[in-house]
């Protein structure tokens, strides 16, 4: 017998008339209050969402009914679930949604940390989540939650930013979260717009509005989002997750 | 009392199909009977609150992919802790040892390495579909199949060393 055939009929001898296992009625009354919970959170960060919108003095653009919620067998419109097991996947893209309904559907959304830009594997160890968005040929949208490094400050200003016709905006919040708006020369013809919001505790929230144009008005022109809808997504409440179950080291600080 | 969505029966007949073999594939993954029982349960729960979102043509890989990703998650927060359970005793010592040995070595697998063995050895499942649960090229999953049966051999029996690839 090989390893492979005993490891299998090991485990068929030891699980094969085991009892136990959850039960039908345990597992759908599970799911049902979580449904239940679910629902209530949506709307109640819909709620909050607007209430520190308005403490900032944005304009929302749409109204309380676009809340998304979860959408039950034939309701709403559904978010597509990248990371399977975690739902702050679904939760990035109902925020998004909410704030940019003009938008069409992510094209991904994925966990990330501190030493990666790509993926990493395991979403409960993450330390970054990213959610990205085509929002026309020419502009592309990435929305971004991180959490602070440890030991290492959040640049919470304009410094070392502000650009000779790219203007840089900050606003302090009464929350103590810090929003700055700004923009740079990313490549040879493609302009970023920045918003970052880095609360009080140094979680950081921004969109990276890329546009390609050739000089920075005619970016300004061609760009179809706004900072107020940037602005508004940046502060949305749900745009949170987990804390890392195992924190990854942290990278050197930039030179 | 809430009235049921009119998907349910269908997801009640989904529980029963897969419950069994989800069990085994956790318990393979977690080395514990009540690890198992929870993460499945888990895993159920989750699936039951987002069936209506669900493919009905993916449900099958979504469903492991969400078993497999919560095995990893108790397997983080138990920090590697090697766990072997209280193999049942049916009869002759020498069958008993074998199990424990197995169980034992399963101990010093990682998580992905007992993920690869469990769905291409107990759930039978095609290389292909291992690698869309597992997120994985179907190059990888060879390769990784290929290291965790080597390794569960040297662990079985440690003098026999483990084929470099």
């Amino acid at each position: 017998m090989n390893v492979a055939e005993h490891y299998r009929s090991t485990l068929d001898e030891l699980t094969r008339d085991r009892p136990g296992g959850p039960a039908l009625s345990a597992v759908i009354a599970g799911g049902r209050r979580r449904r239940r919970v679910r629902r209530t959170a949506w709307v109640g960060a819909g709620v909050a969402a607007a209430a520190v919108a308005t403490v900032a003095g944005v304009s929302l653009a749409q109204d309380s009914s676009s809340v998304a919620v979860d959408p039950g067998p034939s309701g709403r419109p559904s978010y597509h679930d990248f990371v399977a097991g975690s739902e702050v996947d679904e939760t990035m893209q109902a925020a998004v949604a909410d704030r940019l309904p003009e938008l069409g559907a992510a094209t991904d959304v994925y966990p990330s940390d501190w030493n990666h830009t790509e993926p990493i594997a395991d979403f409960a160890d993450a330390t970054e989540w990213h959610a990205l968005y085509d929002v026309s040929g020419t502009e592309r949208l990435r929305v971004v939650m991180s959490e602070a490094i440890p030991g290492q400050p959040v640049e919470a200003g304009c410094d070392g930013i502000e650009q000779a016709d790219v203007p840089c905006r900050r606003d302090e919040l009464p929350d103590g979260s810090v929003v700055t708006r700004s923009g740079y020369l990313l490549g040879a013809s493609t302009y970023r717009f920045l918003t970052v919001r880095v609360a009080a505790d140094g979680f950081v929230t921004e969109t990276l509005d890329d546009v390609q144009a050739q000089s920075w008005p005619a970016a300004e022109a061609s760009r179809q989002l706004t900072d107020a809808q940037t602005t508004a997504l940046v502060q949305d409440p749900t745009l949170t997750f987990p804390a890392p179950v195992h924190t990854p080291p942290s990278p050197r600080p930039q030179a | 009392m809430a009235k049921a969505p009119r998907w349910e029966p269908a997801y009640c007949e989904f529980f029963a199909a897969r419950q069994r073999s989800f069990l085994r594939t956790a318990y393979a993954m977690l080395g514990t009977w009540s690890a198992a029982e929870d993460a499945t349960q888990q895993t159920f729960v989750a699936l039951y609150a987002r069936w209506p979102r669900i493919s009905p043509d993916k449900v099958d890989a979504y469903a492991r992919r969400v078993l497999v990703n919560t095995c990893f998650a108790v397997y983080r927060r138990r920090g590697r802790e090697v766990l072997v359970d209280h193999v049942p005793d049916r009869g002759a010592t020498e069958e008993h040892e074998e199990r424990l040995a197995l169980l034992t070595a399963l101990g010093q697998l990682d998580a992905r390495d007992r993920a690869v063995l469990a769905l291409r050895f107990l759930e039978d499942l095609p290389v292909v579909d291992v690698a869309q649960i597992l997120d994985l090229p179907e190059g990888t999953v060879k390769s990784q199949t290929s290291r965790a049966l080597a390794r569960l051999q040297t662990a079985l029996n440690p003098t026999r060393k483990e084929p470099t690839s």
